[in-house]
């Protein structure tokens, strides 16, 4: 009796764990592309464990020091990733669209960034992805 | 950084205007590296001090350029709640009651460099910058209004409502106290200039002048010098970086 249910535990498991419908970056697509340069400010794997860090350290420097370099700022995050839809508006960051909320809404991790900051280019940065989305 | 001089017995007041009166012997040498901007990577220093000053008689009442322009540039919308709408700036008209001499000004955070907003938060998201400008950290604030209660210059919103759309130099959102921040991200591009003194120049009054009052050269220095001007609620000692003209 115990034998069978064993068995069947292990089967259970084996098939969620292994059966390839797991969650990993490689698998969510995003919407962007090589206009905005072709790498991030760190290596990918450095930028996946670690963009809180960094962008939480910056938001302090910003506002309590008014250090404004570009690096890690959240708006330059902004600026290169969040790019316009076929339409030329910009996804909603509810939307899986939207280049944070992609992975944010797979992990089941709230990002309560954008509450208060902006979750697109504003208007001159804005202006001109449009134009090169259209080119 | 914060420094409290609200105890001005005879002894500290001789002794800060023999200074005042030493700096003002020699003030090329102490300030003539001031007017440069500040590099992107460099902390805000207390060398500065931003502050405006606001000429009543330019000021016209049937005029509304700075709120206007303030409200665009921090992307403050209208909810059609006036009582809780947030206000950067207002517009005060006052009439004497007994000779009904009128008067318009505008009205905002008067950056005191004892600003009682900071004495009372209990998380500290109510802060000095070193360059005298009074902020809210929305990191911290945990929306507890005692900052309102506190100013006396009613300078402070809360924000009621889901905010979406916000722009990217203001960020803003539900729960958060907020007030003018003396257009921080443009004086750290060292643009020199608000949005309100913008939109005030631009409309011909002229009334609104953005400067370092810590620098001697500086125009707003040299008005401040020349001309009898007026913090509002001086008997409070919070020596305001916001001054009147003509009131």
């Amino acid at each position: 009796m115990y034998k069978i249910l064993s068995i069947k535990i292990s089967l259970a498991l084996f098939l969620v764990l292994f059966s390839g419908s797991s969650i990993t970056h490689e698998n969510i697509k995003h919407n962007i592309d090589a206009s905005s340069g072709d790498k991030c400010v760190e290596p990918t794997d450095v930028m996946r464990a670690q963009h809180h860090i960094f962008i939480n350290h910056q938001s302090h420097e910003t506002v309590v020091n008014g250090i404004r370099t570009k690096k890690y700022s959240l708006n330059n995050c902004i600026n290169c990733h969040i790019k316009p839809l076929a339409d030329g508006s910009y996804p909603s960051v509810k939307t899986e669209e939207h280049f944070c909320s992609a992975c944010h809404i797979a992990a089941a991790v709230k990002v309560e960034c954008f509450d208060c900051h902006a979750s697109k280019p504003y208007k001159k940065v804005a202006k001109k992805n449009i134009e090169d989305s259209s080119k | 950084m914060k420094k409290y001089k609200i105890k001005l017995d005879r002894r500290n007041f001789l002794k800060s205007s023999g200074m005042l009166g030493m700096s003002s012997l020699a003030p090329g040498v102490f300030f003539q590296e001031l007017a440069q901007a500040r590099p992107l990577n460099e902390p805000a220093s207390s060398k500065n001090r931003w502050g405006l000053l606001i000429d009543a008689n330019q000021c016209s009442e049937d005029c509304n350029a700075c709120v206007t322009a303030c409200n665009e540039e921090h992307g403050i919308e209208d909810f059609g709640r006036p009582t809780t709408d947030t206000q950067y700036i207002r517009k005060l008209n006052l009439t004497h009651e007994d000779s009904g001499e009128s008067l318009t000004i505008p009205m905002m955070c008067q950056h005191c460099e004892n600003p009682p907003c900071v004495d009372v938060c209990p998380t500290g998201a109510s802060f000095i910058r070193a360059d005298g400008i009074v902020l809210v950290n929305k990191h911290t604030c945990i929306g507890c209004r005692y900052c309102m209660m506190s100013c006396p210059y009613k300078a402070r919103s809360f924000i009621h409502e889901n905010l979406e759309n916000q722009v990217p130099h203001t960020p803003r959102g539900k729960g958060c106290v907020e007030s003018c921040n003396l257009c921080v991200h443009k004086v750290d591009k060292g643009e020199n200039t608000t949005a309100c003194a913008e939109a005030c120049n631009k409309d011909g009054h002229q009334a609104i002048l953005f400067g370092d009052l810590n620098d001697p050269e500086s125009e707003i220095s040299k008005k401040l010098n020349k001309y009898k001007t007026t913090e509002v609620r001086s008997d409070l000692g919070l020596n305001t970086a916001v001054r009147y003209r003509g009131i």
